[in-house]
């Protein structure tokens, strides 16, 4: 049976429907984000006896992480590009690229928190590493749901681009609108914990 | 099309430098020492909200969408806004209060502890 909908555009949306549907789960994800950051403020501004946990934190290493997921974003968008003109060759670069800025993100946060947990920094220590650890653990967790998407792409998903290459390119779209979205959870995680 | 596309890596590339010059300026913002501490949070929440307009609008192209995403996204910054100032109205909060139900939970409580302190 052939889903409508995968490459044309719904006439009542002006949108695939995958594109529809991703942008519902982003809703749903800002207010995931969302509840935890504003347990955060409501925690941190009503603790007089707030641990300061910017002295601890690693801010170089946090800034290479931001640096990076930057990096990764515009790969992402630019392998999109590259199917839209046809070129597959450089779509493996730029999703290459992509998949090593993510690993790079994953190997710096496993230093950091492996040097955290070293000194006895657990998140039973404080409210200020519990919610460091929660939050940024979360988004560890995006990121790695996010590799596994580009894996399967890049991998065996990839031969849907002999047969249906219009598909193949709006999944590209989708996954990189996920993959910009984690970014942007990370423009607002890095000041908020490392920098405020 | 691929003129468009190809209009738009340009675009991406400027972005791109962007934003790491905003990165730079937010590091730099957390080591100057503003006379109010929400001085210092303004500027860095500013930046990142400039940094996060950039990639919204041009990485996934909110600077043109269709309405359907437009709409969803209204809604989803009214129900964010309304989690966030929640918890900061909480002492306002007065429902249940007159039915009943609080007044007896209240009522058990103290009955508890009191039972418990002897």
């Amino acid at each position: 049976m052939q889903i409508p909908y995968n490459e044309e555009l719904r006439p009542d949306t002006g949108l695939y429907n995958a594109k529809l549907g991703i942008w519902l789960f982003l809703a749903s994800e800002v207010m995931l984000f969302g509840a935890l950051f504003s347990a955060y403020i409501m925690l941190r501004t009503s603790n007089p006896y707030w641990f300061d946990i910017k002295s601890i934190l690693n801010i170089p290493l946090a800034t290479l992480n931001t640096a990076l997921l930057i990096t990764s974003s515009v790969t992402m968008v630019m392998s999109w590009v590259s199917l839209k003109l046809k070129d597959l060759n450089k779509f493996k670069i730029y999703l290459g690229l992509t998949l090593l800025c993510s690993f790079g993100f994953l190997i710096v946060k496993y230093f950091e928190y492996t040097a955290k947990f070293a000194h006895g920094y657990i998140p039973a220590y404080s409210t200020s590493l519990a919610c460091y650890f929660t939050m940024t653990g979360l988004h560890v967790l995006h990121v790695i749901g996010g590799i596994v998407v580009f894996l399967y792409l890049i991998g065996p998903g990839i031969k849907m681009w002999g047969s249906e290459p219009e598909r193949y390119t709006n999944r590209i779209e989708v996954v990189g609108l996920y993959w910009h979205f984690v970014d942007l959870v990370w423009i607002f995680l890095f000041p908020a914990l490392y920098l405020l | 099309m691929s003129e468009d596309i190809k209009h738009h890596i340009s675009i991406y590339r400027n972005v791109f430098i962007a934003l790491l010059i905003l990165t730079v300026c937010t590091v730099c913002a957390s080591y100057i020492h503003f006379s109010y501490a929400w001085v210092g949070l303004l500027v860095g929440l500013l930046i990142a909200c400039g940094k996060g307009y950039l990639v919204a609008s041009q990485f996934m192209h909110l600077n043109n969408e269709k309405k359907w995403i437009y709409g969803t996204l209204i809604l989803t910054v009214v129900f964010f806004f309304v989690l966030l100032f929640m918890p900061l109205f909480w002492h306002t909060n007065n429902i249940g209060y007159g039915n009943g139900a609080y007044e007896d939970v209240n009522h058990k409580t103290h009955h508890d502890d009191a039972h418990h302190g002897h």
